[in-house]
């Protein structure tokens, strides 16, 4: 979801940014019956690793905070996944979603849920309960943050008399 | 493993599997505890698990080594990070009904207040009404934190009291029959708090209760590692808050343990700081009730 995201709205239109189908990011990503790990989720970045422009899923251990969704939300309008503990009954898992909207006055978020058919929305005092329960981890996505470019399109630039520095860093 | 990860960390018993040794690394972290006015000294150690793991060939050879060492060192950070916020929720949930006596609260929160007192009498809030509020978009904010905690439920024209607000204001009524309200405000708050505090400072930006959670911390962080209260000098609680979160003055730290006195979430004996022993119980149920998350499965 994430990935047509950045494909099709982010970008308009990214023909060099990888199109997988949801198994094969489950395989990439180790997915098994009990879901995968968060250091797993890092061999993604390996597969997206020729995509025109970068795009990179950037995944760290450490405790977020909220107003980190809401800006990559409001300012960069990238979508954010966080890990949240979930309780059904006595038991709790971990899950990950989608967010993709915030609601300030209402105090909701949007999300993306894979457990759920249609994108929803949860209660901000849930959110923050399930994200707290799973120590406010956040994965980021980083667009177009590496120079990469087809061979083609730097000899082109590079004929129209750029130098090879000012087409590396455009 | 002594040269490349030094001497923390550790890895479990190897397996033998096809025809390869596998291992897992972790940490058993050394926390040194001490009492300041016994002297006793403790050893007490956190387990972090899922650093990683190495393979070797059968005349053990590293194959596969997928964690340096810099990123057990920052595997190691972030775990203790994810530990200490883990503890800190566990206080603060523990210690709400004091947190929500703290001074200049209910000035901060007077949003919570107002909605309050038209829930008391006359015991619904139109929606016209609430345009005419100092801050309206900030109360419709409180008013769906309220909502979402079950204090207000909305009708057709505005709001009513909700669910857990008939209990409180019932069991209020049942400890203090006369002249409750104030209780009734304080104990909307200190039911926040305890629910909703990751919401109150994150999303609210709520500041003026973080010193104080976070020395709250410094007190029982420790005592719950060493499972029982300790008598701890000004000196060392200021010392460790520095330690863990940005630096403060003693001078601008010493009225956050004085407060915390006064709420009552601390005791002061002489030049000792001691914790409160029905709080300290609910830390302990509260811990023992929180599952790991160490696995990271999602």
């Amino acid at each position: 979801m994430v990935l047509d995201y950045v494909r099709q709205v982010l970008l308009g239109t990214a023909p060099e940014v990888p199109d997988f189908e949801i198994g094969e990011i489950a395989k990439i990503v180790g997915t098994l019956s009990n879901g995968t790990t968060l250091p797993n989720v890092l061999r993604i970045n390996r597969a997206l690793r020729r995509a025109i422009p970068s795009v990179e899923f950037s995944v760290d251990f450490n405790p977020h905070d909220f107003s980190e969704i809401v800006e990559e939300l409001d300012t960069s309008k990238k979508p954010v996944i966080p890990w949240l503990l979930r309780h059904e009954g006595e038991r709790t898992y971990e899950h990950v979603v989608v967010v993709t909207g915030y609601d300030p006055v209402e105090q909701l978020i949007s999300v993306n849920d894979p457990q759920a058919a249609v994108p929803s929305e949860i209660e901000v005092a849930d959110f923050m309960n399930q994200w707290e329960g799973a120590d406010r981890i956040l994965i980021k996505l980083k667009v177009d943050q590496k120079i990469q470019r087809l061979i083609t399109d730097w000899v082109e630039e590079a004929a129209r008399g750029l130098e090879v520095s000012e087409v590396a860093r455009a | 493993m002594r040269l490349h990860y030094g001497n923390l960390v550790t890895f479990d018993d190897p397996m033998f599997v096809e025809g390869k040794w596998e291992t897992d690394l972790k940490v058993d972290y050394p926390m040194v505890i001490q009492d300041d006015r016994t002297g006793e000294r403790m050893i007490r150690f956190l387990t972090f698990k899922g650093l990683g793991h190495l393979r070797f060939t059968q005349d053990f050879r590293v194959i596969e080594r997928t964690t340096q060492n810099e990123e057990c060192a920052d595997l190691l950070s972030a775990h203790l990070a994810r530990w200490r916020k883990r503890t800190e929720r566990i206080v603060t949930q523990a210690s709400a009904d004091n947190l929500a006596r703290v001074g200049k609260l209910r000035e901060i929160l007077h949003p919570i207040e107002v909605i309050v007192s038209s829930l008391v009498d006359p015991g619904e809030i139109s929606i016209a009404e609430i345009s005419e509020w100092r801050r309206p978009k900030r109360s419709k904010q409180y008013l769906s934190l309220l909502e979402q905690n079950e204090i207000v439920q909305r009708t057709e024209t505005g709001y009513t009291y909700g669910n857990t607000f008939t209990s409180i204001q019932k069991r209020v009524a049942e400890e203090n029959p006369k002249d409750h309200y104030d209780a009734i405000v304080e104990s909307v708050i200190a039911h926040v708090i305890r629910h909703n505090y990751p919401v109150l400072r994150q999303v609210f930006q709520l500041s003026r209760l973080e010193p104080l959670v976070h020395m709250d911390n410094c007190y029982y962080e420790p005592a719950l590692q060493a499972e029982k209260l300790l008598y701890k000098k000004e000196g060392t609680l200021v010392d460790r808050y520095n330690s863990i979160y940005p630096r403060v003055s003693r001078a601008e730290l010493k009225p956050a343990l004085h407060e915390l006195v006064r709420i009552g979430t601390l005791t002061k004996e002489g030049e000792y700081f001691y914790g409160k022993n029905n709080l300290f119980v609910e830390m302990q149920q509260m811990q023992s009730a929180i599952p790991e998350s160490a696995s990271l499965l999602a």
